[in-house]
């Protein structure tokens, strides 16, 4: 998912305050989210609040209830 | 809770959730991201998450990670996964804040040390010839249920709630958090 698609996702939350997601969808959003709060892809940030391992500050405790999402 | 599918339950525990804000300490509503049988619910403001002002300048954040589990037709448990609320001063991350409780769990794939259900201050407590940061530390709290931060701030911190009922919709709400979770907080 391209990340012009997950700003489309991000608007179209806003605009009708539910939505409901695709697998792709999921992990683009939170992909996308994880670039801009951490700094670093998904992938690797899933890695990292699985692990235990990502600190606490406010943008990883955000992005780590957010991953709660993915299974 | 009863529904026909995990997006028609979650549909109404955000309808719940924001019917207790709006009538305890905000008009301001959640959204909600579900995906298959999960749902995460926040305040958004221009594609960021934000806190919401709920009066005397204090700022709530809230996020949710949800789960149903279908126990029978047409009948589904409702699961907290993780949970976050910062009370602040501001809308935004890099505001000030007053006090943070946090849940995530340590079951399963997550491998975290510290105690699940946890609180930080933003402060340093000497102690004897040990300086302890609280913002780090995980505090150990307890389940903290969002009705607990409502009246928290209503009682607490004097922010002036909404409606003149508000205790009884705070008991009336985590009634049926117990019957939708089957927990006993």
């Amino acid at each position: 998912m391209s990340s012009q698609e997950a700003v489309q996702l991000e608007e179209r939350l806003e605009d009708t305050g539910t939505l409901s997601l695709t697998r792709t969808e999921a992990e683009g959003l939170f992909d996308h989210r994880a670039r801009k709060l951490v700094g670093m892809s998904g992938k690797d940030a899933l890695k990292r609040i699985r692990a235990g391992k990502c600190g606490s500050n406010l943008a990883w405790e955000e992005l780590s209830v957010f991953s709660a999402l993915l299974k | 809770m009863q529904g026909t599918s995990p997006e028609e339950v979650f549909s109404k525990f955000k309808d719940h959730l924001n019917d207790l804000l709006h009538h305890t300490i905000t008009k301001a509503s959640l959204l909600q991201i579900v995906y298959g049988n999960r749902a995460f619910l926040e305040f958004r403001l221009g594609q960021t998450s934000t806190a919401v002002i709920v009066g005397k300048g204090y700022h709530l954040f809230l996020s949710q990670a949800l789960e149903a589990e279908k126990i029978k037709v047409r009948r589904y448990k409702l699961r907290t996964l993780a949970y976050a609320y910062r009370i602040g001063s501001g809308p935004n991350r890099e505001d000030k804040w007053l006090i943070r409780w946090e849940y995530q769990p340590s079951e399963g794939v997550f491998r975290a040390l510290h105690p699940r259900h946890h609180c930080h201050l933003p402060t340093e407590l000497t102690f004897g010839r040990r300086i302890l940061n609280l913002d780090r530390l995980h505090i150990a709290s307890g389940w903290v249920t969002i009705e607990e931060v409502i009246r928290f701030l209503i009682q607490e911190l004097k922010v002036k709630p909404q409606s003149a009922d508000w205790d009884f919709r705070l008991r009336a709400s985590e009634a049926k958090f117990r019957e939708w979770t089957e927990r006993v907080v």
